[in-house]
């Protein structure tokens, strides 16, 4: 019941929100961002222990996909190129035909890359993990750069939002809050299945998992098909929101997008389910913060706040909280006594 | 790759390529050793490593702007760098040196983004470089041109590895390292200050890289955000060759300079950068089928 | 009827011989010891039999199938597991998690992947952790025990998984003395009600003699001796061995 109530009071307040501070319609969108990033990136990490420096990679791959479907399927791309900005705009029926159509191509192509990729690189280890995802993080958008087809260096440009869909800012954030709550439920279905169960394990020790034979490899990429499933829509939508793709800046932004997602599931406690939650919004508040007040210097102020959290502050608010208060927050400390054990 | 067929019909070229990759990579064999001293001494995989070596570029830079010639660059970019290591050290390092390596990594990624926003903001995005003025050598009929001070920066590389071999080999602090990185709690047993040798052990990688980041500014450029690279490169070479396997190093390091100048010219200079990362996940993938064969895991 | 049988199974590391021609067999049904002085080569056999690295000649074969090339979950999956000598359990789950994921793998469907766990298996795993005498502590995180205890949680864990046989590494090395016989208890018990073969691998003489149908020694990397419990106490080899009166 209690459950119930928190997740009802949450959503009435996200519901409302933008519509009561209609001047932070785009941060709220940007909220969403943010949790969707937590989220997966600690269903990979945190839950299974194969942190992630590259999970920017289904990000940026969903953005040049539903960009691509949405031109494509109404524009001719050369054409596109040289009038771009001075198209008209789509009637809200195609925008959303291409949007969705972009959409659900962008997640396909994130699962089948989550496979083929997964085969290898899920093979990898700790560290090796961590910094082959970087190394391929990093890759995509150096390659994306050099490919016509979509932009190279000087980028795509999405179709304009257009009239007729209501305010912008309030469509997308009801959009990306609606991705957020399903990657939330989705996740938190998960974890209390076999699935979160095993995926522990394999955190834990996947060498026992194994030893015990555990189907590690399927278990593996399916989480990280979980992933980049929800990563890619939410870089599509993004793409639409921002309206301009820059291969490495915006889509496979791995020094920034990519950071962020590890730092922000740290924050709030890595391996719980509402731990990347309130990473992510702590975070972006005080990003915001930042960028008001130290405008130039946030990014220098980014670097010094990882390395605080990292050094200081590694278990997170879930993690401190449950060390002060474990009965509140989920472990037992002392034996239960039992009728019927019998020693 | 059209350009592939002017390697064949003029294979002077091959010889440029070739020139110039060996030359650089003294250099990156440089960094790669000082990446890993430090994980093989401290477990640690310093991420800021290419930072480390951008900053030295800075310095040298920063003299070369006030009329100074950047060879003096070297060995004030050794020092600062030496006092920036041991300040990174006492203030970050020493809290994550014993934990969990993902961990460290995270930390020197942080240090990483720190010091390349903070010289963005100094210096601007702004591709610099230091001329030091040597003159070129024209080789085979003017066919193949080599900048003397890239062949000077060639030597100095392999001398500064030189004395750091020596220095690791012969001396009392130097013993102590190796003596660390071979079974720390024996070590601090038998009375060495452990904490002081990963002191020393991370500015020595750190005054490394700002000696290399000098010869990279001189016989190359520097740039905010070039320093992802040479970590990455680094840290391939390190991979390849493995942690104590000093020629190793140097053979890959040159190994890589010569790989990256033919992709350069065979892909193209804007799919340069893509060629070291696409590098790093196909070394690592490769190198772990290989273990799998034999039922290892690369950990 | 042979459940386990290594022929002639040889296997160096570097320049040293590990393993050299070693054939050992289990009969099914019944309880194997493997004893042997440190560095004899026992802990490298349970390696080469569970698929934890190649072996370098000879076969293995478990229920009359060659195994020596499959990986390890392939092999736990036939129903062969191990359990190792530094206790490996699941530190930050609580010990019914630690039971739940336990469970065997061998026919597990997709879709049985995102379901809860059935009901009997909350029942089979409250069953085995009092069979163990952890009942009391599963709602802790199995990290939190001591070692004794996470011994016994790695016993239970493998009874959960239904094996066919069960590789035992130094099984009560690190306990208490006065629970010992507890554990002695509990093997024999696997072995008679659940009819899991066991192959164990012991210091603890007093352990092994009581516990094993026949015993199998190894030293140096060779088999020195193999024959039943009075038989092997008695061979001045491996008394020499233990000894090291050569």
């Amino acid at each position: 019941m209690k459950v119930i109530l928190r997740y009802t009071l949450i959503a009435i307040a996200a519901l409302a929100a933008p519509l009561l501070f209609p001047e932070y319609q785009i941060q709220l969108a940007w909220l969403w961002l943010m949790v969707v990033f937590a989220l997966t990136w600690d269903a990979v990490g945190g839950q299974m222990g194969y942190n992630s420096f590259g999970n920017v990679f289904y990000f940026g791959l969903g953005m040049y996909v539903t960009a691509v479907v949405q031109r494509d399927l109404y524009y001719d791309f050369e054409e596109y190129e040289t009038l771009a900005g001075s198209l008209d705009t789509l009637p809200p029926a195609d925008y959303l035909t291409g949007m969705s159509l972009g959409l659900a191509a962008s997640a396909v192509c994130a699962v089948l890359c989550a496979i083929v990729l997964g085969s290898g690189i899920l093979r990898l280890r700790g560290h090796y993990f961590a910094i082959c995802t970087l190394g391929l993080g990093i890759a995509a958008g150096e390659i994306a750069a050099g490919i016509d087809y979509i932009g190279a260096g000087s980028g795509l440009v999405t179709p304009v939002f257009p009239d007729g869909l209501g305010e912008k800012g309030l469509f997308f954030c009801y959009l990306l809050l609606a991705l957020a709550a399903v990657t939330f439920l989705v996740l938190r279905w998960l974890y209390t299945s076999r699935f979160g169960l095993a995926i522990n394990a394999i955190r834990d020790d996947e060498d026992k998992a194994e030893a015990m034979g555990l189907h590690t490899t399927r278990y593996k990429t399916i989480a990280w098909c979980v992933s980049g499933f929800f990563l890619a829509i939410a870089g599509g939508i993004m793409g639409d929101l921002i309206g301009f793709i820059d291969p490495v800046d915006t889509a496979f932004a791995g020094a920034t997008f990519g950071v962020w997602m590890v730092l922000m599931a740290i924050l709030g406690g890595k391996g719980t389910l509402w731990g990347p939650v309130i990473g992510a919004t702590i975070f972006h508040v005080t990003q915001e913060i930042f960028w008001t007040f130290l405008f130039g210097w946030q990014r220098v102020a980014l670097g010094a706040l990882i390395v605080i959290i990292v050094v200081f502050f590694p278990q997170g608010v879930m993690g401190f909280a449950r060390a002060r208060w474990p009965d509140r927050f989920g472990h037992r400390v002392e034996s239960v006594a039992d009728e019927g054990a019998t020693q | 790759m059209d350009n592939l067929q002017i390697l064949l019909d003029a294979p002077i070229f091959s010889v440029q390529l070739l020139i110039d990759g060996l030359l650089v990579g003294a250099i990156f064999a440089l960094v790669a050793y000082g990446m890993a001293l430090v994980w093989g001494v401290m477990n640690i995989i310093n991420i800021c490593q290419g930072e480390y070596v951008m900053l030295g570029g800075f310095i040298t830079y920063l003299l070369f702007s006030w009329g100074i010639s950047p060879f003096v660059g070297i060995p004030v970019a050794f020092v600062v760098l030496y006092l920036v290591g041991w300040l990174t050290y006492r203030v970050v390092i020493c809290r994550v040196v014993e934990q969990d390596l993902f961990i460290s990594i995270l930390a020197t990624f942080g240090i990483s983004i720190l010091l390349q926003q903070l010289m963005n903001q100094l210096f601007t995005a702004d591709v610099q470089t230091a001329e030091a003025g040597l003159g070129t050598a024209f080789l085979f009929n003017n066919m193949v041109t080599v900048p003397w001070v890239k062949v000077v920066g060639f030597v100095l590389a392999l001398s500064v590895g030189v004395v750091l071999v020596l220095f690791m080999g012969r001396s009392r602090m130097g013993q102590a390292i190796r003596a660390t990185a071979q079974n720390a709690r024996a070590a601090r047993i038998m009375g060495i200050d452990t904490d002081r040798v990963y002191a020393v052990t991370y500015s020595i990688n750190a005054a490394i890289c700002g000696a290399a980041g000098a010869l990279v500014v001189m016989t190359w450029v520097v740039q905010a955000f070039q320093g992802l690279a040479y970590t990455v490169r680094s840290f391939m070479i390190v991979v390849v060759a493995g942690i104590g396997n000093l020629p190793g190093v140097v053979v890959a390091g040159l190994g890589l300079g010569a790989a990256e100048s033919y992709a350069g010219f065979l892909l193209g200079a804007e799919f340069q950068t893509a060629f070291i990362f696409s590098l790093l996940v196909v070394i690592l993938l490769w190198r772990n089928y290989r273990l799998r064969a034999q039922r290892k895991v690369l950990r | 009827m042979s459940l386990l049988q290594v022929k002639d199974c040889s296997k160096s590391f570097g320049g040293v011989l590990a393993n050299d021609h070693i054939s050992l067999e289990v009969p099914e049904g019944q309880i194997i010891g493997l004893i042997g002085p440190n560095g004899s080569g026992k802990t490298t056999l349970f390696n080469s039999v569970v698929g934890y690295h190649p072996v370098d000649a000879g076969t293995i074969e478990f229920k009359g199938q060659e195994i020596s090339h499959l990986q390890v979950p392939q092999i736990a999956r036939l129903g062969l597991l191990r359990t190792f000598q530094q206790t490996r359990i699941y530190g930050k789950m609580t010990c019914v998690q630690n039971m739940q994921i336990s469970v065997p793998h061998a026919s597990e469907r997709l879709a049985e992947m995102f379901t809860s766990f059935p009901a009997e298996v909350q029942e089979k795993a409250d069953a085995i952790l009092e069979f163990v005498g952890l009942y009391s502590k599963r709602r802790l995180l199995a990290g939190d025990l001591s070692f004794g205890q996470q011994k016994l949680l790695e016993f239970g864990m493998a009874l959960m998984n239904q094996p066919r046989m069960l590789l035992l590494d130094e099984p009560t090395a690190g306990i208490n003395p006065t629970l010992i016989n507890g554990i002695i208890d509990r093997l024999k018990r696997a072995n008679a009600e659940f009819g899991i073969t066991l192959l164990v691998i012991e210091h603890n003489m007093r352990v092994i003699m009581n516990l094993a149908e026949h015993i199998y020694c190894l030293a140096h990397g060779k088999l020195l001796a193999d024959g039943a419990p009075d038989v092997i106490r008695n061979d001045q080899r491996v008394i020499d061995a233990y000894l090291g009166a050569h």
